[in-house]
């Protein structure tokens, strides 16, 4: 595990925000993160099996008195529903001080903890040109561990296909859920389609966008080869103020329409540079009921 | 274009450096970028404004070039060439009037050319324009000033003439360049005929002088020098030089006759171009007029002559009033000409009519009475109602400075003198002190219009000096200083162009003074001196006042105005008559320089707003710096994380 990116202080950072969002969300049971139809009686849907950590109140004790098997029962509208959290670990992904994969990864491991503390499945993806590793969707405190070990084990490498991951996920899960997308969108066009093709298969989406501070508001550089860190392409540029004013502006435009697409498809968007602590960002996607309302 | 230092145009290497720098500040630097997307979508949007910024940085390269160029240019001093006739707003005209202008070929002196030609600018003056117009002789005189009076132009010009004298051209080209007024264009033209060495601080590639050459190659021999000295066994030598400028060797016949008589002929071979010198035993008469003259028809005349007058020493009636001092009557009485008479005092009431007796009185220590009028010589001692107030006595002083061209104190070696005591004095208005000690004044004068005085702080008997060579020569200079000419006792010869100060014994306020030519003038005399400027003639000059009659001998003899062949790089430069241009007449125009005026300050100016220039290119494509790129990101930062 990186013990670095996952030292003490981010465990207690960690402790913290489940804190948090338990004050946040007290009263809820476990799996329902806000019933959309609070009030009205749950209709019972199916059995599956008993896994250490559910509910003993669902524990269906007529078939174990029968079966002496352990089910629990599953109503309409509390779907199993798991966290599946995308991240990209593209080339463009290592760029920054420190490299936004690591802040990914932290936001990763943030939100995957605070699901997995609401008793809900979480499994974890990598992806860059096409789909990579990924960690089995699990209940409990022990997928902490796992999480945090695979997370540990990510490296930014390779192109990146948004779009062709997206879908490739979309068609290899077969149950939906919420799935958060973190991801810098750069060198990616197309990624719409990646997205949609998951709003298709009915999972609800947070789409997160780290950048780091230097691709927000470049400085100055002059004379300049710019070598892309996926591709190795060079572009030769005199970078002055104009032609930072008009990235600027090319950036704004992009990102409003990346917002655009978001509130249209109803996919919940939240953006951020590496300079905001990762527990900030955290915090505001707790406050803004991100999660609740994909879960609508 | 000429340059003045074009040296300074080794300094265009820089033009190099410049490229250089200005490469390697357009080095491409490298860098890593997560993503080239945006940055191809923004070069997308900015084609047409990116191949202005690249126009732009070339620009700025070649504003920085030629900035160095231009100041390059500037520091070798260009010199833009104007055509020659071209009027320029106001015009000095500066006439040659030295003895060689005066040279004749073919009927036609120099001089005359010169004026044509300065008639010829008046005539092509320019509305509104000015003229003024300065005769360059040993002195420059302003014959016209400014003014676009042509009338009175041509007069100024037409009463102009060749003097006798030797030029001095640098101090009037350097005279006629300070005439210029701040805010008016002006040129000045030197009209010559470039028979001198050179123009120094004044050469027209410094400052843009117009030079116009007149005249051609001349025949001429003249009499460059002549002088009588005492020899041991008491004769009398005469000291005759004479030189020749033009290619041909010649005999030049020499006659020196005293009077109607003459004393001595003989031939004188003499090399082209070279010198040669008569020194024989003089065999003729110690007094009266000498003159030595060549007898030949060549180019200039006033060179062909040199006079000298044999004059008695003058006598001079002096006083010493005071303690018996051995030295100092020595030291008054070995000069011919001087009477002495000594007394213990005088009367402290009456004394100064006493003292109108005589030309000079000396006072050896004790109390002087008042003087009014004369002249005095007081050691030790300061008369009453002088601004001289005595204070102390002072032990022991030494001379820590004193005025080495002070006629006075001429040739006077005063360090070493050593001195028991010495009265100290507080020197008033008017007081001029010429030695000093660290405690007081040693030696000072205070003159006014009848009554000259020389004080000297101590006694000769409470010094050392009497004992040394400065004792007698400073008695001589003191006399001398009294009474120009008390010393000399042999001919004497001034140089034309020269002040000549002549002693007037007696209370005359002015002196009647007959030139070679014949024309009188009065002159006033200052304290015994009549300081004469009008020996612009060579020849006899008769000084006259009441009971005085004084014959002074005024001649060129002046090597450089008697070779006539032009020597000025500025005359070459403006192409003087060459070969054959001899008898050339009013008629041919004469050859000048083309007119160069001094252009560092237009390529000073380029310069500068070629940089400024730069700076402005530089600015529009600078990328931002640092701290404005910081302030950005937490803006940006702070963006993001609301």
């Amino acid at each position: 595990m990186d013990r670095v990116l996952f030292d003490r202080e981010f465990l207690a950072k960690l402790e913290h925000l489940s804190l948090v969002a338990r004050r946040l969300y007290r009263g809820e049971t476990r799996g329902a993160h806000g019933s959309p139809m609070r009030g009205a009686s749950p209709d019972f849907a199916d059995h599956r099996d008993y896994q250490p950590g559910d509910d003993f109140r669902t524990i269906d004790w007529n078939i174990y008195a029968r079966l002496d098997r352990l089910f629990v029962k599953l109503f309409a509208e509390e779907e199993d529903l798991g966290v599946h959290l995308l991240v990209d670990a593209s080339a463009s992904m290592g760029f920054g001080t420190p490299p936004k994969l690591d802040y990914a990864r932290k936001l990763a491991a943030a939100l995957g903890y605070l699901a997995l503390h609401s008793l809900d499945r979480v499994g974890a993806t990598t992806f860059a040109a096409g789909l990579g590793g990924s960690l089995s969707p699990r209940r409990g405190r022990a997928q902490v561990f796992h999480l945090l070990e695979y997370l540990s084990r990510v490296t930014a490498a390779g192109g990146t296909s948004v779009d062709g991951s997206l879908q490739d996920y979309a068609l290899r899960t077969r149950s939906p859920g919420l799935a958060i997308v973190i991801s810098d969108l750069l060198g990616s066009p197309g990624w719409e389609r990646g997205v949609a093709a998951l709003r298709y298969r009915r999972f609800d989406i947070v789409l997160i966008q780290v950048l780091d501070q230097e691709e927000i508001s470049p400085a100055g550089f002059g004379p300049s080869r710019l070598r892309d860190a996926e591709t190795g392409r060079t572009l030769r540029l005199v970078v002055d103020e104009p032609v930072l004013a008009a990235y600027r502006e090319r950036l704004a435009a992009f990102h409003g329409s990346v917002e655009e697409f978001c509130l249209r498809s109803g996919v919940e968007y939240l953006r951020a540079g590496t300079l905001v602590p990762f527990e900030d960002l955290v915090l505001r996607y707790l406050r803004q009921g991100a999660h609740l309302h994909a879960r609508r | 274009m000429t340059f003045a230092a074009p040296l300074a145009l080794i300094a265009l290497l820089l033009v190099p450096v410049v490229v250089l720098l200005h490469t390697i500040a357009a080095r491409w630097r490298t860098r890593e970028v997560s993503s080239l997307a945006h940055w191809e979508e923004t070069l997308r949007g900015m084609r047409t404004s990116l191949r202005i910024r690249r126009l732009l940085r070339s620009l700025a390269l070649l504003a920085a070039v030629l900035a160095v160029a231009s100041l390059v240019v500037g520091l070798a001093r260009p010199l833009l060439q104007r055509p020659p006739g071209e009027p320029a707003g106001d015009t000095v005209v500066v006439l040659d009037v030295s003895a060689s202008m005066a040279a004749r070929s073919g009927g036609v002196s120099r001089f005359d050319e010169a004026r044509e030609e300065a008639l010829r600018l008046v005539a092509g003056l320019g509305r509104n324009a000015r003229m003024c117009v300065v005769a360059a002789g040993s002195t420059p005189r302003v014959l016209a000033p400014f003014t676009d009076d042509r009338d009175a132009l041509r007069r100024a010009i037409a009463g102009a003439s060749a003097a006798d004298e030797a030029g001095e051209p640098v101090g009037s080209l350097l005279f006629a360049l300070g005439l210029r007024e701040p805010g008016r264009t002006a040129r000045v033209v030197f009209i010559t005929d470039g028979a001198f060495t050179g123009l120094g601080d004044a050469d027209p590639d410094l400052t843009g002088v117009r030079v116009v050459a007149v005249g051609g190659p001349v025949e001429n021999a003249g009499i460059t020098a002549m002088s009588f000295r005492r020899t041991a066994a008491g004769g009398v030598e005469l000291f005759v030089s004479i030189a020749a400028s033009g290619g041909m060797s010649r005999v030049v016949p020499l006659v020196v006759s005293a009077g109607s008589r003459t004393v001595l002929r003989r031939e004188v071979p003499i090399g082209a171009g070279g010198t040669a010198s008569v020194s024989v035993p003089w065999e003729g008469p110690t007094a009266g007029r000498i003159v030595a003259r060549i007898e030949v028809d060549d180019g200039l005349a006033a060179d062909d002559a040199a006079y000298a007058v044999f004059a008695p020493a003058r006598r001079m009636r002096v006083l010493l009033v005071g303690e018996p001092d051995a030295f100092l009557e020595a030291a008054l009485a070995r000069f011919p000409g001087v009477v002495l008479v000594r007394v213990e005092a005088v009367d402290p009431v009456g004394g100064a009519r006493q003292l109108e007796r005589y030309d000079l009185a000396v006072f050896n220590g004790g109390d002087p009475p008042p003087v009014e009028r004369g002249n005095v010589l007081a050691f030790a001692a300061v008369p009453p109602g002088l601004p001289l107030e005595p204070r102390a006595v002072v032990v022991g002083p030494r001379f820590v400075s004193w005025d080495r061209s002070h006629p006075l104190l001429a040739s006077l070696a005063l360090g070493p003198v050593v001195i028991e005591r010495a009265l100290a004095v507080a020197a008033g208005p008017g007081v001029q002190v010429i030695a000093r000690s660290r405690e007081a004044p040693l030696v000072a004068t205070w003159e006014r219009a009848d009554l000259r005085v020389l004080f000297v702080a101590f006694r000769p008997s409470q010094s050392d000096l009497p004992l040394r060579a400065a004792f007698p020569l400073l008695v001589a200079n003191a006399l001398a200083w009294f009474r120009p000419g008390v010393l000399g006792a042999d001919a004497t010869a001034y140089r034309t162009g020269r002040t000549v100060e002549i002693g007037v014994p007696g209370d005359a306020s002015e002196a009647r003074v007959e030139g070679p030519d014949g024309r009188e003038a009065t002159w006033p005399v200052r304290s015994g001196v009549l300081a004469y400027t009008g020996t612009s003639r060579a020849g006899f000059h008769r000084i006259e006042t009441v009971g005085f009659a004084q014959d002074i001998a005024v001649s060129l003899c002046d090597a450089s105005e008697t070779d006539l062949s032009p020597r000025s790089a500025a005359s070459a430069a403006a192409g003087g008559a060459g070969e054959g241009a001899a008898g050339a007449t009013s008629a041919d125009r004469p050859s000048e320089s083309p007119q160069r005026e001094p252009a560092w300050l237009v390529f000073a100016l380029a310069g500068f707003w070629l940089i400024v220039a730069e700076g402005l290119l530089w600015a529009v494509q600078r990328p931002p710096g640092a701290a404005a790129t910081r302030g950005a990101r937490r803006g940006s930062a702070a963006r993001d994380s609301s």
